[in-house]
């Protein structure tokens, strides 16, 4: 439970440096994380404080294990053939966000449409590969290769893997958000996320998932106008929190327990 | 006119700088309207946030006409105006056409737009029934064939 116990420091760290914050500013204080009130410099310092405390989670946790921390994660990226399971598990995620926003489209439910300048866009469009990769790799290594690695190690999978999901779905949530409705979505994402780690022991697959749908989400961003009902196409970059997003994700396990849960 | 302010209680869909503006600041002079945030057409969205966010009375297009293209843009939501007692006005008023005739105009459109967005979930239900089918389809076909090689 050590790597639960340290993902939790994360919230406090992040409210305390959000109280700190608001004093520094002469604001009053609040209880959610998230606050609109803090001037952009402090929100910026918020935002540095976030990510070193994920940060200190990613080298505190092996170190406190006795592991170094470039050894303890270079066990989940296993070399050979296996390393393929990351174009598998992206090019899998990109199908089915394609082939959902091809649907879309062609009834009008999502429009494309080009809405901001050419330099800006090429500038937005160009970082997106690296954020994505980047994004996808910080998360498993925190969710998988920390927190559900380790309750694996304390507790049997049917307990360790739905916690492991709901902490996943639940941190999305941490600071103040637009919607909580999405939550379900976050949800069936973290047990797809968490059944492709179990299944195959390591993180190539979740990894090639995760950045494969995180890669669509946001090349596809500054050109989508979502016109339909939320429980078809979910919101904004959430398109994967709607009914439809939802029956998806639970395909898309079924197609990895098959390829990789011994469906097979 | 151009100010765009928090407090301002009539909120303008026109271009500041536009063919229009003339026409629409003359209106807001004769109805007695001192403080309006204007919002071009690409800002609709924008307009429409405002809007929502509470404080507004009234809004004013250049004309019906305009209202109907942002309508069919999507991007404005009548309704939750109309909910909160928006009150809606035109510049520039088509002849002979009333403001119940422009309210009725207006209920119609709602109408049709209703359905239509019915209709267009429904279609996207259908096909992404379809799409689903067939990524699951095509991971399916791979898994067996790599499962056929080894």
């Amino acid at each position: 439970m050590l790597a639960l116990g340290l993902l939790l420091l994360v919230p406090i760290a992040m409210w305390l440096a959000q109280a700190l914050a608001l004093r520094a500013a002469g604001l009053p204080g609040h209880w959610r994380i998230g606050t609109t009130d803090l001037p952009a410099p402090l929100r910026r310092v918020n935002r540095i404080v976030t990510k070193a405390a994920f940060a200190a989670v990613l080298l505190l946790y092996p170190l406190l294990r006795g592991d170094s921390p470039w050894t303890y994660y270079a066990g989940f990226f296993p070399w050979g053939p296996r390393a393929l399971d990351l174009l598998h598990g992206a090019a899998a995620a990109i199908l089915y966000l394609a082939l959902l926003y091809l649907a879309w489209m062609l009834t009008d439910n999502v429009r494309f449409e080009i809405r901001h300048d050419a330099r800006r866009l090429a500038k937005r469009l160009a970082g997106v590969p690296f954020t994505a990769l980047l994004i996808a790799l910080v998360e498993e290594l925190l969710f998988r290769a920390v927190l559900l690695a380790n309750l694996l190690e304390a507790l049997e999978p049917r307990w360790a893997l739905p916690i492991g999901a709901l902490v996943f779905a639940a941190a999305h949530y941490v600071r103040r958000v637009k919607r909580y409705w999405t939550f379900p979505g976050h949800l069936a994402l973290g047990t797809l996320l968490c059944l492709a780690f179990f299944w195959t022991g390591a993180l190539w697959l979740p990894l090639g998932l995760h950045a494969g749908g995180v890669l669509v989400l946001m090349a596809v961003r500054p050109f989508a106008r979502y016109t339909g009902p939320a429980w078809l196409v979910g919101a904004s970059i959430f398109p994967y929190a709607g009914a439809v997003g939802i029956v998806a994700l639970a395909l898309l396990t079924i197609n990895v327990w098959l390829t990789h849960g011994g469906g097979t | 006119m151009n100010a765009r302010t928090q407090s301002a209680k009539v909120v303008v869909a026109c271009d500041p700088q536009g063919s229009d503006a003339a026409l629409v600041a003359a209106y807001l002079r004769d109805t007695g309207v001192a403080d309006a945030a204007w919002y071009a057409r690409r800002d609709a969205a924008e307009l429409d946030k405002a809007v929502r966010a509470g404080g507004v009375q009234r809004m004013v297009f250049p004309t019906l006409a305009e209202l109907l293209l942002l309508l069919s843009e999507e991007v404005l939501t009548v309704e939750a105006w109309q909910a909160s007692g928006v009150c809606i006005g035109f510049a520039r008023p088509a002849q002979a056409l009333s403001p119940t005739e422009a309210a009725d105009i207006l209920a119609r459109w709602q109408e049709h737009h209703h359905r239509r967005r019915r209709h267009r979930a429904v279609a996207g239900l259908v096909l992404s029934v379809a799409a689903l089918a067939v990524a699951c389809a095509v991971l399916l076909l791979a898994t067996a064939a790599e499962a056929g090689q080894a």
